[in-house]
């Protein structure tokens, strides 16, 4: 059986523009919530986001793509640098073999936005806004961008889409479907989606507080997480450096409600078993769960059950930490994220925190790790739910 | 081995499957009434459903929640599952995934959000309409109203993104995340598609739809949703379950080319090829993309003539229903029919086919004796999805 290893992985988002920076704010508990720019968002309750601020991208890397949309610049940027990590591009592997798997965010949707309010003004908008609308266009891009010639996938699953989308990358890897996959997931702020977290009061006037008694949330964000996946054994024979391995997902449906978690959270203590289950692993194995965490009162008390129900007596020794804390939720992107935040865990031994939580919550009552520490985790668990009751559980761990 | 033990359609030619059977031997689907003023938009007719009632689907509370495009999938996927007639407890209910695919979701919802924000600011937006805007919508509707707590998620890529669905239910199948899967491939025709359809330049300029014919210059689009069953054909045969198809090899094989273009018709053979080559057997007849635009189909139909040796009968789903991105469920309910029907159903509007060399079938249905179909979904973009259908029996 093959195994699928993470040798590439590029990021950016508010608190980082490229892994290392990531990864060291997420160790000091940097918070990259704040007051929003990229639209004006002055009759809003809420005013703030984890907006990416000050980055440009190397336009010598789009070549002949025009007419991007900011979603597509961000996860371009990402895949740079998960390129250059990963040292593939020189390496021999047929480009039928080079797999695209993509979770989606809103992608095109801040352009579409301009073309619109164009058209409302009577003032001619260039159709060219509209190129990156169809939810399948930043997976188009990174197959033109890679020249992968193999299969291509686009999950479309809001909040849970880029994390679906690395299992997915796993299981294509271990069961031959490709050599190599390019995976992970970009998401932008647009008007859009804040307007409709705001009109469902799901956004907080304050950062995000996660689990916290007093808890808040949530927090929007943006950024973009990008993976090379491959088959470990030739990973290995060409020298990459293995930053963790794919090794299994769950992935399940409430059935209850359009935007509530179901209460008990048994959707998404079912996708747990089913992710443990995938790659043979039981609750004891796993170090580390990042949560999806919103912070919003149903999303926390429903995470925190399922936790419980599929960990038992072990939820209470086991760190669980949401880093939306620090990026806020970045829907398509929160996924990929996530999952790079689980393996600074895995490959540095470093728990990230749940910033500003202080207080606890007679129904939450695990270890949410205020504060960043040491341990060495063999496989964490990275959780995603999203509107529609959709569930999944990615394991990542530490290649032997 | 996956078998297909349920079928639901709401296509432009009515709710059901009967109706959608008889109508690709009869008739063309874009000729109903339009919804739309479709001149402003210079087309003379589009694929649009006729007018459709959810009253013996949807409770009439939670359907008047639901946006046209949920509804269409719940509808299709009720239907699906009814004729499969699986029986579901709770347990079992775990164990039955939803796969949708769509090219786009819900175009009108995100519209009409937006739409109340330009005109009235953050107060005056709808949060009844912000979950429609979601593209996962429908699988939740789909999952909620047929209490399905299995794999859930929502595939999107572009023109296949049908194909893809059905590829990834049977991965779900295979790796026994599930015992059952529904898949639902839709997309809706609404007026702020069409607006952004001839922004692009996408439509036809003479509104006449006619792949592989010299004439044609673009899509005239349609909408639709079909939803099958699908299940592991020895669970299937095991519970005494009808199959009315078989779903026997993938090929996926893309091209790397800009976003608006479609893949070279190399990448084409190798994706079918290693569609037969997966399947083991060889179709009998062709379900094409085609989507009467200049480059697909000329594409398409010199991948045909290098793939095919003679008398490989090539017909058109997009000729009779319209264009629309996540049509691979139907083409697999279109090729269901064709194989039950033991007739092929013709490409509407061709008549000199440019490229010369494959047999298409044009005029009336043509007797076919064959039991089984290659099914390609070909996207802008690149992406190429290669399907083999067989009927229950085929076993060559």
């Amino acid at each position: 059986m093959k195994r699928a290893a993470i040798t590439g992985l590029g990021v950016i988002c508010s608190i980082g523009k490229n892994l290392e920076e990531y990864w060291a704010a997420l160790a000091e508990g940097r918070c990259g919530i704040g007051p929003l720019s990229l639209f004006d968002a002055s009759g809003y309750r809420v005013k703030i986001a984890a907006q990416v601020r000050d980055w440009s991208l190397d336009t010598e890397s789009l070549g002949t793509m025009r007419r991007l949309t900011r979603s597509d610049l961000l996860g371009l940027r990402a895949l740079e640098e998960a390129l250059a990590r990963a040292g593939v591009e020189g390496a021999d592997i047929a480009q039928e073999r080079v797999a695209v798997v993509i979770g989606a965010g809103s992608g095109g949707l801040l352009s579409a936005e301009h073309f619109k309010r164009r058209q409302h003004l009577g003032e001619s908008a260039r159709p060219s806004l509209l190129f990156s609308f169809a939810s399948a266009a930043f997976c188009d891009l990174v197959a033109l961008r890679c020249n992968s010639r193999g299969a291509r996938l686009t999950v479309s699953t809001a909040c849970s889409s880029s994390s679906t989308a690395l299992g997915v990358a796993g299981d294509w890897i271990r069961t031959g479907v490709a050599d190599v996959v390019i995976a992970g997931g970009s998401e932008s702020l647009a008007e859009t989606t804040f307007a409709g977290f705001n009109s469902l009061r799901s956004v907080d006037e304050a950062p995000c507080r996660p689990f916290d008694r007093r808890r808040r949330g949530l927090s929007l964000g943006e950024g973009s997480a990008m993976f090379v996946v491959e088959d470990l054994d030739s990973a290995r024979l060409r020298g990459a450096h293995v930053y963790a391995e794919i090794l299994g997902y769950g992935i399940t449906g409430d059935a209850h409600h359009v935007t509530a978690p179901a209460e008990n959270g048994r959707g998404l203590s079912f996708a747990i078993e089913m992710a443990l289950k995938s790659c043979g692993l039981t609750a004891s194995d796993i170090g580390y769960i990042n949560a999806h965490g919103t912070g919003t009162p149903a999303n926390d008390i429903a995470e925190t059950a399922a936790i419980k129900d599929a960990f038992g007596d072990a939820a209470y020794g086991m760190p669980v930490s949401s880093t939306k804390s620090m990026i806020g939720h970045c829907l398509g992107a929160a996924g990929a994220l996530e999952a790079a935040a689980a393996i600074l865990a895995i490959e540095k031994g470093v728990i990230p925190p749940t910033v500003h939580y202080e207080e606890r919550d007679p129904l939450c009552d695990l270890d949410y790790v205020p504060r960043p520490y040491s341990k060495r985790v063999g496989a964490a668990l990275s959780l995603s739910l999203a509107f529609g009751g959709n569930n999944t559980a990615l394991v990542l761990g530490r290649p032997a | 081995m996956i078998a297909v033990t349920g079928i639901g359609v709401v296509s432009a030619y009515g709710m059901g499957l009967e109706d959608f059977g008889r109508g690709i031997y009869e008739g063309q689907g874009i000729h109903g009434e339009a919804p739309t003023d479709l001149a402003r938009f210079g087309l003379r007719a589009a694929g649009f459903v006729p007018q459709f009632s959810t009253r013996r689907h949807i409770a009439a509370m939670r359907a008047r929640r639901m946006s046209r495009f949920s509804q269409l999938a719940v509808v299709s996927s009720k239907d699906a599952l009814e004729m499969s007639g699986l029986r579901l407890d709770e347990r079992s209910r775990q164990r039955v995934g939803v796969v949708v695919g769509t090219g786009i979701g819900s175009v009108s919802s995100t519209d009409t959000f937006f739409e109340g924000l330009l005109r009235g600011g953050p107060q005056e937006t709808n949060p009844m309409v912000f979950p429609e805007t979601v593209q996962n919508i429908a699988a939740a509707h789909i999952s909620i109203e047929l209490g399905l707590k299995g794999p859930n998620t929502t595939i999107s890529q572009g023109d296949c993104a049908g194909e893809y669905a059905l590829y990834y239910a049977c991965g779900l199948l295979r790796d026994g995340r599930a015992d059952a899967v529904i898949v639902c491939g839709l997309d809706e025709l609404t007026e702020p598609l069409l607006t952004g359809m001839k922004a692009l330049g996408l439509l036809s300029r003479r509104g006449r739809l006619c792949p592989f014919d010299l004439s044609r210059d673009g899509m005239v689009p349609g909408e639709g949703a079909a939803a099958v069953v699908l299940e592991r054909t020895d669970d299937a045969r095991r519970r005494g379950g009808s199959i009315s198809a078989r779903i026997r090899g993938f090929g996926l094989i893309s091209d790397s080319v800009d976003r608006f273009s479609y893949s070279r018709p190399e990448a084409m053979v190798a994706a079918m090829q290693h569609a037969v080559r997966a399947a083991g057997i060889v179709p009998g007849f062709v379900c094409a993309s085609a989507n009467s635009t200049v480059e697909l189909d000329r594409a398409e139909a010199r991948a045909l003539r290098e793939f095919l040796s003679d008398g490989f009968p090539v017909t058109a789903l997009k000729s009779q229903v319209g264009s629309f991105m996540a049509s691979g469920v139907l083409k697999v309910a279109a090729a269901a029919v064709a194989l039950r029907e033991r007739a092929i159903p013709p490409i509407f509007g061709l008549e000199r086919p440019e490229i010369e060399g494959v047999d298409y079938v044009i005029g009336t249905p043509r007797t076919c004796e064959a039991g089984s179909c290659l099914i390609n979904g070909f996207s802008h973009g690149g992406a190429n999805v290669s399907i083999v259908v067989s009927a229950e029996g085929d076993t060559v």
